[in-house]
Order: structure tokens, then C-alpha cells, then sequence
């Protein structure tokens, strides 16, 4: 297998599914380096059966890492680690696309920062699929191929995410009553 | 089934707001710049990784000031220890604290940092001055209180490690293993196969010692079990030793 070929045919999934796994939008670039470089280094190694799976548990593993490293930085006290990011973590386009008002555009970031914040209490493996399936437009059966696992399991995790996701939605809603009240 | 965006709820409810949080968020989109940018890195990157200076520093400063704080904690027990006459002087000694393994502070001890292995390259050797051997409280004080965080910590990467990071703190900050390994029940609870389990069970080693709870020696051979190479396998195999003594 061509490792410029794989790059470019699975570049951005692998992009997407860094933000699936829960890696703050500022640094999916630089693991989606290392995701490569290791990819570079094992393809010679892989029997090149599931690609997407392969490179999935490749990403996870990364994230992880990287997810470790973070904690020490914590346990330090030091380096102000990213807050909930921006969202997709898009890049910025060469010509801002316009927005209705400044308001609006608030709005959206606020439900961006929301929406990050809450999934990022669902387990690593709920908030995957909900991700992979909401957002990232994945069908089940895809995810099933990339997580390896049955198609069922893909849809019981989805439930389940959608019900966390629902409860820490309510409940954040009901942080906000609160907090409006004198 | 149907994304929840495909959807039609009623207004106001709970999933039509859910709805419009994931329009928001929306997909992630092609990002051709970033993928242009990262092969040109992969084209000069070597085939071999290099280690990481910047993270191989952290994970030392790591190591140091956990090691100290680790330090504290053994030669705090020590003085109480040596001091306490009115407690059972025929109390068998908690097995040692895990401490930091890249910083020998007591060589029979392994803390739980997370490094992974592939970063756990130091400097070949700590200062002496860092290894501190049992001292007086004074010394501990002033070691104990350089170790610490100097400020709150703010917002987490994500609630698993926060919760992991909160009992950690509670067990070596606070000094409060009860509360230390009600945390560590309730990370378990939520992520029984968490990202950072690892960690979390070498932590519920060390807080479930500290605190005399007959758990402690589950908790080390669960470790064993799932993680039979893993960096703290040193900590938990002391734990079951010090236990069945």
C-alpha cells in the first residue's frame, strides 16, 4: 500500500475523527501528524484488511497519548491547556463567509462552545459515535467498520449518547434557570 | 435511524434544542490548507521519531515535582509515625506511597505518572538535592508547598481526566485518601473503560493503602490483570506484597 496514496484518500477522516475522539480543535493538526508519521512507520506491518479501523485505533491511541501528557501538564499546575475550543475547529477561511449580525454569530459560537463542553462529558466510545453519526455524517454501518465493532453495538451506543447527551443538556438548561434568578 | 438533526421536534423541547447545538457544531470540514501543511511536515519529519524535547521535559518536571510532594507525604507518615506514642506501635506500616518512578525518590516506591513510554526519556540523573531522604517537618513543609500547584486549576481537558485530576489532588494535596477513592468509585462508575484508566487504578492503589481499605489488593490485582506490562505493574505488585504480609 502507497502511503501517499493513503494519505491523500483518508486524510480527512482521520482529521474528523480526531475531533470524534475528543482532541481539542488546537491541536488535531499536530496529532494528525503524528497519526501519519505512525502510519508511515507500521504500514509496512499492516495486512491491509480494515484501513479505517487501523487507522482509528492509530488516532485513539494518539489522543490518548496526548490526553496523558495534558494530565501531567495539570498535575504540574503550569501551561493553560486549552478550554473547550472552538467547535469544529474549522479553518479560517481566506474571505470570512458572512453572518447575519454579530449577535447572531455570538449565538452560534455560544451553541459551539455548549455543545463541545457537554460531549465532552459522554464516555470516550458514546461520544464517538454520536459525533461520527450527527455530525461527521457517517452511516452505522461505517461506523461499525471503523470502530470494529457489530452494527447493533453501533446503535446501542448511540442510544445511549443521545440520552447523556439529553440529561447533561437539561441539566445545564436548568444550571442557566438558576443562575438567572436573583 | 435518523440524525437528530433530520428530525422534527416539537418547539422548545429538550431534542429540538439539541438539535440546534449540532447544527452549530456542525461537521468538521475539509481542511486542505491543514493537510497541505502536515505533508509537507511528514515529507522533513524522519521516518524515526525523534523523542520530544519539550514533552520529555514535562514529564520530568513531572516526575520532580511529583517526586517531592511524594517525598513529603513518605517522610510526613515518618514523623508521625516516629512521634505518635499513643497510636498501636504494633500497627503494621502501610505498604510505601507510589512516587514518582522517574525520580527515585525512594527507590522502593512508583507513583503514577502518566507518561507514556515512548516520552519517559529523562535526563540520566536527578540532582541529589531533588531526592530528598527522610527529613524533618520543616523541610517536608517547604517541599510539600513547592510542589503544590500554585494556583486552582481551571477548566480540564475533558470530565474524565478532571475527575481522575480531582482525586489525585484529593489524595496527594489534601492528604484525604476517603474522599480520594469516593472520586476514584465514581470515575470507575462512569468509565469503566476510560482513556486514562490506567492511571486511575494506580491512583486507587495508593488511595485505598492510605486509607487501610481491604479493596486495596483487588484494585492492584485488577491492575495486574488488565495491564500486565503496564508503567505502575512495580506499584501494584508492592501493594499485593505489603498487603499479604
Amino acid at each position: 500500500m502507497d502511503f501517499a496514496a493513503l494519505y491523500d484518500e483518508w486524510f480527512d477522516d482521520v482529521y474528523r475523527w480526531l475531533r470524534a475522539l475528543g482532541a481539542p480543535a488546537a491541536d488535531r493538526e499536530d496529532l494528525a501528524q503524528e497519526v501519519f508519521l505512525v502510519v508511515r512507520r507500521r504500514l509496512h506491518d499492516f495486512d491491509g484488511r480494515n484501513v479505517a479501523g487501523w487507522l482509528y485505533q492509530i488516532a485513539r491511541r494518539q489522543v490518548l497519548r496526548h490526553k496523558r501528557l495534558r494530565w501531567v501538564q495539570r498535575v504540574l499546575g503550569g501551561s493553560a491547556i486549552e478550554s473547550v475550543g472552538d467547535g469544529a475547529g474549522q479553518e479560517m477561511p481566506l474571505q470570512a463567509a458572512p453572518t447575519p449580525s454579530p449577535l447572531a454569530a455570538l449565538e452560534a459560537k455560544e451553541r459551539r462552545a455548549l455543545f463541545e463542553t457537554l460531549v465532552a462529558g459522554l464516555s470516550e466510545k458514546r461520544r464517538a459515535v454520536l459525533i461520527l453519526f450527527e455530525l461527521e455524517g457517517y452511516t452505522g454501518e461505517e461506523i461499525a467498520e471503523i470502530l470494529d465493532v457489530p452494527l447493533n453495538t453501533v446503535w446501542t451506543r448511540l442510544h445511549h449518547a443521545r440520552r447523556d447527551f439529553l440529561t447533561a443538556l437539561a441539566r445545564a438548561r436548568a444550571d442557566e434557570e438558576g443562575g438567572r434568578r436573583p | 435511524m435518523r440524525r437528530f438533526v433530520e428530525q422534527a421536534f416539537s418547539e422548545r423541547s429538550l431534542e429540538a434544542d439539541a438539535a440546534e447545538l449540532m447544527r452549530a457544531a456542525g461537521p468538521t470540514p475539509d481542511a486542505p490548507a491543514v493537510k497541505q501543511r502536515v505533508r509537507e511536515r511528514l515529507v522533513q519529519a524522519p521516518a524515526r521519531r525523534r523523542p520530544h524535547f519539550v514533552l520529555a521535559l514535562a514529564s520530568a518536571l513531572a516526575a520532580l515535582a511529583l517526586g517531592t510532594a511524594a517525598a513529603a507525604t513518605v517522610g510526613a507518615r515518618w514523623w508521625r509515625a516516629a512521634h505518635d506514642t499513643t497510636g498501636p506501635a504494633a500497627r503494621p506500616a502501610p505498604p510505601p506511597l507510589p512516587a514518582p518512578r522517574l525520580a527515585p525518590v525512594d527507590h522502593r516506591v512508583d507513583f503514577p505518572v502518566p507518561v507514556p513510554a515512548e516520552e519517559a526519556r529523562l535526563p540520566a540523573e536527578v540532582p541529589a538535592a531533588a531526592r530528598p531522604a527522610p527529613a524533618p517537618p520543616p523541610a517536608i513543609a517547604r517541599a510539600a508547598s513547592h510542589a503544590r500547584p500554585a494556583r486552582p486549576v481551571g477548566p480540564y481537558a475533558d470530565a474524565e481526566t478532571g475527575l481522575l485530576f480531582e482525586s489525585t489532588r484529593a489524595l496527594r494535596r489534601d492528604r484525604d485518601p476517603v474522599r480520594a477513592g469516593a472520586l476514584l468509585d465514581e470515575y470507575f462508575r462512569r468509565y469503566p473503560h476510560g482513556t486514562v484508566s490506567e492511571e486511575a487504578l494506580a491512583v486507587a492503589i495508593e488511595a485505598a493503602v492510605a486509607r487501610n481499605d481491604p479493596r486495596a489488593p483487588t484494585f492492584a490485582r485488577r491492575y495486574l490483570a488488565r495491564y500486565p506490562n503496564g508503567q505502575f505493574r512495580n506499584a501494584a505488585e508492592r501493594a499485593l506484597g505489603g498487603l499479604s504480609k
